[in-house]
């Protein structure tokens, strides 16, 4: 018999007395287990009872047959308990299926057991050793083979640090492991804690290097909320005598910045002036620490503080100087501030977005004409999507051209529209309260202005200063304490919310809360919010305080303000803040679960954890009622944005919903997450909501959609034009429903917003995430309770810009390639009065040339502002004129640049320069010319970037110049103190004026 | 490219001049097929892939050598493993030169495929004409070089064309009568499906498996093998009736006959109406089932269209155990005994002896009252050395199971049947009535299970062209189904 048809032989021999017998018997079943695996899986218990006995002398050798038997059955969890328990007779390297498969098992079974006895903080609970011995060979094997990108997976995945540790240090390229392993911890590892100490590891081991990443390290350090090593290494970087560091730790500071923990860069603000004291300056600077406190409680003149600030230090530094050392050493530490205070990326952004501006009058025009007169809500949303389109560019050319329009607003219309200045505005730090004077309270004088409009500056100050708010927090807070009007309460308690964003400041807290303890409607619920964003990330017990106050009052207007504030405290905690989510999602009020639903989608935001989404989306099939199903779909956005793909995905079947709140919810859960992607299936998604059955569905959808196609021009989607089309019919619709034209109008505002400039980030480039952005869409995204919230949304613009700076913080001439066709990223182009009015018999020619010549007369009022400015500019400083001239040119070459593309063949790439408008989808296309005057310290495509100056002896050819404010200060060349104090004052001067210069309005 | 296959005929007259009209086409739909897998491996849809399949059975009858070979130039890459391999299984047409021109000239125009699909999709192609032209141990060989391919392949698209590579493969070795070579392949290929959750390839296999047992009668084995192997939804149509076919044979000989019997029919109605073969032999099984279990199939059973001829024999047999004629059941036996031994249901005929005795004791006991023993004995046509004690001993069995109605009068040797009372007062008519409701319902059950949804369909926007292909696909699989000429049992 060629082929043995049976195995019942063998098995019959295991029943014999004799052990030789069994032995002989085991040996050939082990060879021959694949043949006959069902004939002996019957007599498993057999061959079993032999590995039990223990006087069998074979009986790893059982265990082996029986794993095997166990591995063919599918049983592979005893497969591999019986596999352990045959020791070495279980060959790890043999190539076969059964080992394949076994060892994948035991690696599964080994960081399941280690991620729950980590859950259950037990050291190494029951771990069965032969299963670690078998885990660590694999590892050491991975390791030894090169594989070393698989053993930090798989380290990383069954908790062994000591093994992680192994696999990067004997990599070949140890940056790469480690920028590997970063990229790891953040998007596989969902327990926070671990993912401290996995970054906890990398920072130790990136401090061991040689040359370390001093970028990345700051970055981790940053995730481990460690300011104190992050002021060390910005330290000792300033220390060096080399240019070079110096420009690191700038970048550093600017990428810190770029995170927006406000809380933890006053943090290491404060503790590298503490690390001072061996300096001999520290007199000096203890004044100004002192006189700060002194004038900002003293504080009621128009100045802004921080400028006095500037003044004071400026002037006081210079005097306590002995050493050269320490004088390069302090005025470095004085640029460091400037950027870690966020002062200097505000300022250079303003420039950038006032020099950038492109929206588009025209648009806001046919919306204002098309919207009647007597409809408020279309009326204030026309007021609030100007605000977005020129969000932080300071133009607020149609507000001064509409004043009388403007007036329509009332009550609380009028404190949309003052707030809305603050939106304009922006980032303003320096001019921000005297731009705001006319409106604010005045202190003493009771009745000066209407409490609305006091409450809307108060809140546009907020908006101004958002998570910068050292400079106005004190006195918003003296505007909270001398009123007692709730309008103006409701403002303050915006505005200070804003400003001390994350801050957890006890005092302000206290203040808000005794708002709060006023039991009045409109005043609570802003205290509610404001306490939220006060206490944004930090999970105190200050949450518990709330919810109890929460239980008590009768206000739902003041319930919803705190049940959000109370979702804002638990930001980013994730596992940390179950129980309070728990507490709030089991509340028998529903307000309280909506709170719960945004405590879901705030703590868990952007890890995209299974956990979270489960559950947001058992509420969002089942819960009772409507708002907290909706805000469940909702939050689903917020937990997804870092997987912007995932989210149409998982809403689609929402979307289709009989239920227009969960509808609703889809739409914003596609737009918060998807924001500024252009992702083509959001866009398939949200198509058909546009046209709803139910008009707040369509607005959500509308305002989802802008907030997708954000910056995406016609040529890169041609469903975009689609869209503005679809835009302006809504608008023009007499027919249409308030709602959706509302939806219609924000949309515009926020399709255009920041004069195209900006577009809604909620992740920064290191892939943190951007605080300020996701809590201002959380807060955004109660606009349908409260349409002043609506502003919220401008915290999470972001403009897209590549500005290089050079070692003294100016903008030099530098170019670079975009490495694309231009018209793929360009702005969109102007509409044009026709399309609109195509359908009347009129001569076309006349419109046409009536709007060029409108246009002609805008461009030429606006050079004419630019000849006055660089005028006075000259008047200032006497090395003005060569930048101004190339400016000049500059946009000439704008003008007629538009033109000339259409004649000749489009390019297959762009130079830009520097600072220069670059898309996030426009980011992967750019690169730096190769033996240019400048070298990049960090290979960025977008954001600040500091520049190497290969030439330093050349004089330098700077830009950006055109600035609203502290324009002189950027072009009068070297950084020493006393011409900023000079040029501080001129900046002053100039900004006094009005910004579109009235006297040649009627000349054009 | 068809210039040249054509020009290739012009040399060969004999074998296909008189195709020559056809060939261009059928090479021309061959590329098709090449493009469809193409499309379907990038896209990830097998869906493409099953319909590139069953296509290609649509072609297997017009398939001829040079275009085989022709196609294999134009898919593969010249000089590669598998070009190589599979060319030398196709005949030359006995003008080297002029062969080495076309391929050559062919390979200058085509895309070099390196897809796995592509390559397993020719060694299909070749399998299929090889056994065609019952070229069997050159098929044999084909078959496993392209199995060993298949091992180093891990790709869910591929998991369509390699079930059936799978099928022919242990096909081509059954026509060799050498399955118990491959019996240690298949399991392995069958844990490897499982490993990799193919689940199409898992059925297959377990099919081909249960077929191998089942060829050398190891029965226990392939009861063992299926109740351990791990079962869930059945996927092909074709597979799941094989299934129940086997697992219905394996129950008949392991005396579970209600339950074989079930799976025996249930064989019989899913197969498609063209496999003829298969059902008459399901038919076949089933009709001894119910014998064993007592029942007679009714006449219809054995009018089916097509099968007349085929089920005589146990149409036959069924008329002996009716009558319960024992003489007339051994010349039947004898007669068929060559039909009986080659469907190998000659063992459970003999099991049938025993039924036949039974039936005709029925037909005593209804008939008679009060019947002596001996009388039973010769009525029953008993030629044993002792035929009363024979006849009691039966009797007395048949009263056990409930066969007939009666008491046996030892002392006096008689048996008294019992009156038999009207039926209809039982509860009986409202048994049979609830089974039959009960059938109904679970047939309807299982209809409306079988109903399949194509995903999204209420969502997708289709544009036209996607529409005009869909439609196409369902014309194609309306014909198919019409046809159902898919399988060759």
């Amino acid at each position: 018999m060629a082929v043995v048809s049976s195995a019942s032989g063998l098995l019959a021999m295991l029943n014999e007395d004799h052990p030789a017998l069994k032995l002989h018997a085991l040996h050939k079943l082990n060879s021959l287990v694949n043949l006959f695996w069902p004939e002996i899986s019957t007599s498993v218990p057999t061959i079993e009872s032999l590995y039990e006995d223990e006087e069998f002398e074979q009986r790893q050798l059982a265990a082996l047959v029986v794993s095997k038997v166990f591995y063919y059955l599918g049983e592979l969890n005893d497969s591999l308990s019986y596999a352990l328990g045959a020791g070495p007779m279980f060959d790890v390297s043999e190539d076969s299926d059964y080992a394949h498969t076994l060892l994948a098992k035991a690696l599964d079974e080994y960081a399941s057991l280690k991620t729950k006895s980590m859950k259950k903080n037990e050291e190494n609970a029951n771990i069965d050793p032969r299963l670690e011995a078998i885990v660590e060979r694999m590892l050491d094997k991975c390791i030894s083979d090169g594989k070393y990108q698989q053993a930090m997976g798989m380290a990383v995945e069954c908790r062994r640090l000591d093994k992680l540790e192994e696999a990067i240090t004997r990599s070949d390229n140890v940056h790469a492991a480690l920028s590997y392993c970063i990229n790891l911890s953040h998007s596989f590892v969902y327990h926070r804690e671990y993912r401290c100490e996995v970054l906890r590891l990398i920072v130790a081991i990136y401090q061991r290097l040689p040359s370390p990443d001093y970028v990345n390290i700051c970055q981790c350090l940053m995730f481990l909320n460690e300011p104190e090593a992050v002021a060390n290494i910005l330290e000792r970087l300033l220390r060096s005598s080399a240019k070079d560091d110096a420009l690191l730790a700038f970048q550093i500071s600017f990428d810190l910045v770029e995170n927006e923990h406000q809380a933890f860069l006053l943090n290491v603000r404060n503790r590298l002036l503490d690390l001072k004291p061996r300096a001999t300056s520290l007199l000096g600077h203890g004044s100004v620490l002192t006189s700060e406190n002194g004038d900002t409680v003293s504080t009621d003149a128009t100045a802004a503080v921080t400028q006095d600030v500037h003044m004071v230090e400026s002037s006081q530094v210079p005097n306590g100087t002995v050493d050269p050392n320490e004088v390069a050493y302090s005025e470095k530490l004085e640029k460091l501030k400037g950027i870690l205070s966020g002062e200097k990326s505000i300022q250079l952004t303003l420039q950038f977005l006032y020099s950038h501006n492109r929206s588009d009058l025209l648009i806001l025009k046919t919306i204002k004409q098309s919207v009647e007169m007597r409809n408020s809500v279309c009326h204030s949303a026309t007021i609030c999507a100007n605000a977005l389109m020129h969000a932080g560019t300071t133009v607020d050319t149609f507000l001064r051209e509409n004043l009388e329009w403007l007036s329509r607003a009332t009550n609380w219309a009028k404190f949309s529209a003052t707030a809305g200045l603050g939106v304009i505005h922006g980032g303003h730090l320096q001019q921000g309260r005297s731009l705001m004077a006319p409106y604010l309270p005045q202190s003493g004088a009771v009745g000066g202005g209407s409490p609305y409009s006091e409450g809307g500056a108060l809140y546009a100050l907020g908006l101004i200063h958002a998570n910068h708010g050292e400079g106005i927090k004190q006195f918003l807070r003296e505007s909270l304490q001398n009123t007692s009007s709730e309008v103006i309460q409701h403002g303050a308690c915006l505005g200070l919310g804003l400003a001390a964003l994350g801050t957890a400041d006890e005092d302000i807290y206290e203040e808000v809360k005794n708002v709060l303890y006023t039991d009045s409607a409109v005043a609570g619920e802003a205290a509610g919010i404001s306490m939220g964003l006060l206490m944004a990330g930090t999970s105190s017990e200050k949450a518990s305080e709330m919810l109890a106050y929460a239980h008590d009052t009768q206000h739902e207007k003041i319930i919803r303000g705190l049940s959000l504030g109370i979702a804002l405290t638990v930001y980013g905690r994730e596992e940390e803040a179950d129980t309070l989510i728990e507490q709030l999602t089991r509340d028998q009020d529903p307000i309280l679960r909506y709170g719960g639903m945004y405590a879901l989608a705030l703590a868990y935001r952007g890890t995209a954890n299974n956990k979270a989404i489960h559950q947001l989306l058992h509420f969002a099939v089942s819960d009772v009622s409507d708002d907290v199903r909706r805000t469940a779909v909702l939050a689903l956005g917020f937990v997804l944005y870092s997987e912007p793909e995932q989210t149409p995905r998982i809403v689609s079947l929402l979307s289709e919903s009989y239920n227009p709140h969960v509808r609703y919810g889809a739409a914003l859960a596609v737009g918060i997450s998807c924001a500024g992607t252009g992702l083509s299936e959001a866009v398939s998604l949200l198509e058909p909501l546009t046209s709803d059955v139910v008009d707040f569905v369509r607005q959500g959808a509308l305002i989802a959609m802008a907030m997708v196609m954000i910056q995406t021009n016609e040529s890169c989607d041609h469903r975009v034009g689609t869209f503005r089309r679809q835009l302006e019919k809504i608008i023009l619709d007499k027919h249409e429903d308030t709602m959706s034209k509302m939806g219609a109008i924000l949309a515009s505002g926020i399709l255009d917003a920041g004069g195209r400039n900006v577009t809604i980030r909620l992740l920064s480039k290191s892939k943190h995430d951007k605080i300020t952005a996701v809590v201002g869409l959380a807060v955004f995204s109660q606009f349908w309770y409260w349409y002043p919230l609506i502003y919220f949304i401008s915290l999470s613009f972001s403009p897209t810009a590549f500005i290089g700076l050079n070692y003294d913080l100016k903008v030099p001439r530098f170019e670079f390639i975009s490495n694309a066709k231009p018209s793929l990223f360009e702005y969109p182009r102007p509409t044009t009065p026709p399309t609109s009015t195509s359908a009347v018999k009129l001569p076309t020619a006349v419109l046409s040339t009536s709007a060029k010549a409108k246009s002609r007369a805008k461009k030429e009022a606006e050079q004419r502002a630019l000849a006055e400015k660089s005028s006075n500019e000259d008047a200032s400083s006497s090395s003005g004129k060569g930048p101004k001239a190339s400016d000049k040119d500059n946009d000439i070459m704008q003008v007629d640049n538009a033109p000339e593309k259409k004649a000749e063949a489009e390019r297959s790439f762009e130079i830009l320069t520097n600072p220069a408008r670059v898309i996030p989808a426009q980011e992967k296309h750019i690169r730096f010319l190769e033996g240019s005057r400048y070298v990049p310290v960090k290979v960025a495509p977008s954001g600040f970037v500091l520049l190497r100056d290969l030439q330093p002896e050349e004089a330098e050819v700077l830009a950006l110049t055109d600035a609203p404010s502290n324009v002189s200060s950027t072009t009068s060349g070297a950084g020493n103190p006393a011409s900023q104090l000079g040029s501080g004052s001129s900046a002053m001067a100039i900004d006094e004026e009005p910004q579109p210069p009235q006297p040649f309005e009627y000349l054009a | 490219m068809t210039q040249e296959v054509e020009m290739k005929e012009a040399q060969a007259p004999p074998s296909n001049s008189f195709s020559s009209a056809s060939t261009p086409s059928t090479l021309q739909h061959l590329k098709e097929i090449a493009s469809l897998i193409e499309t379907g491996a990038y896209a990830k849809e097998v869906r493409r892939i099953v319909r590139a399949v069953r296509l290609t059975i649509m072609l297997r009858r017009k398939l001829k050598a040079a275009t085989a070979l022709a196609f294999i130039n134009f898919a593969l890459v010249q000089g590669s493993e598998a070009h190589a391999k599979l060319s030398a299984y196709l005949p030359k047409e006995d003008e080297h030169d002029m062969d080495v021109d076309t391929a050559s000239s062919a390979s200058q125009g085509f895309a070099k495929h390196a897809l796995p699909e592509i390559e397993i999709y020719c060694y299909l192609l070749v399998l299929i004409f090889l056994i065609d032209q019952k070229r069997y141990d050159e098929a044999k060989a084909c078959s496993s070089a392209s199995i060993a391919r298949l091992k180093n392949i891990n790709r869910r698209t591929v998991d369509v064309l390699a079930s059936r590579l799978y099928f022919y493969y242990s096909y081509s070795h059954e026509l060799t009568n050498s399955l118990d070579e491959i019996r240690g392949n298949l399991l392995a290929l069958h844990r490897m499906a499982t490993l990799r959750r193919d689940e199409l390839g898992q059925e297959t296999l377990l099919n081909l498996l249960l077929r191998n047992y089942l060829h050398y009668n190891l029965y226990d084995q392939a009861e063992k093998l299926r109740s351990k192997a791990p079962r869930f939804e059945a996927h092909s149509n074709q597979q799941f009736c094989r299934y129940l076919f086997y697992l219905g044979k394996i129950r008949t000989i392991q005396l579970e006959y209600t339950d074989a019997k079930e799976s025996l029919l249930q064989a019989a109605r899913k197969a498609p109406v063209a496999a003829r073969g298969f059902r008459i032999q399901c038919n076949k099984w089933a009709v001894i089932v119910r014998l064993l279990l007592g029942e007679i199939p009714e006449r219809t059973v054995f009018m089916q269209k097509g099968m007349q001829k085929a089920l005589t024999p146990y149409f036959e047999l069924t008329n002996a155990v009716r009558i319960g004629d024992l003489e007339l059941f051994k010349t039947v036996a004898e007669k068929f005994s060559s039909t009986f031994s080659s469907d190998r249901t000659n063992n459970l005929i003999v099991r049938l002896r025993h039924n036949v005795i039974r039936t005709g004791l029925r037909n005593i006991s209804i008939s008679y009252s009060r019947i002596s023993l001996s009388d039973v004995a010769k009525k029953l046509r008993l030629d044993s050395s002792n035929p009363v004690a024979d006849a009691e001993s039966i009797v007395a069995k048949a009263i056990r199971d409930g066969a007939i109605d009666a008491t046996i009068d030892h002392a006096s040797r008689w048996m008294l049947s019992k009156e038999t009372g009207d039926i209809y007062s039982t509860n009986e008519p409202q048994i049979a009535f609830h089974s039959r409701i009960a059938f109904c319902l679970n047939m309807h059950n299982e209809a409306v299970k079988a109903l399949r949804f194509p995903p999204n369909s209420h969502k997708e926007k289709e544009s036209a062209e996607k529409r005009r292909e869909r439609q196409q696909q369902e014309q194609e699989l309306a014909k198919h189904i019409a046809e159902d000429d898919d399988d060759d049992f």
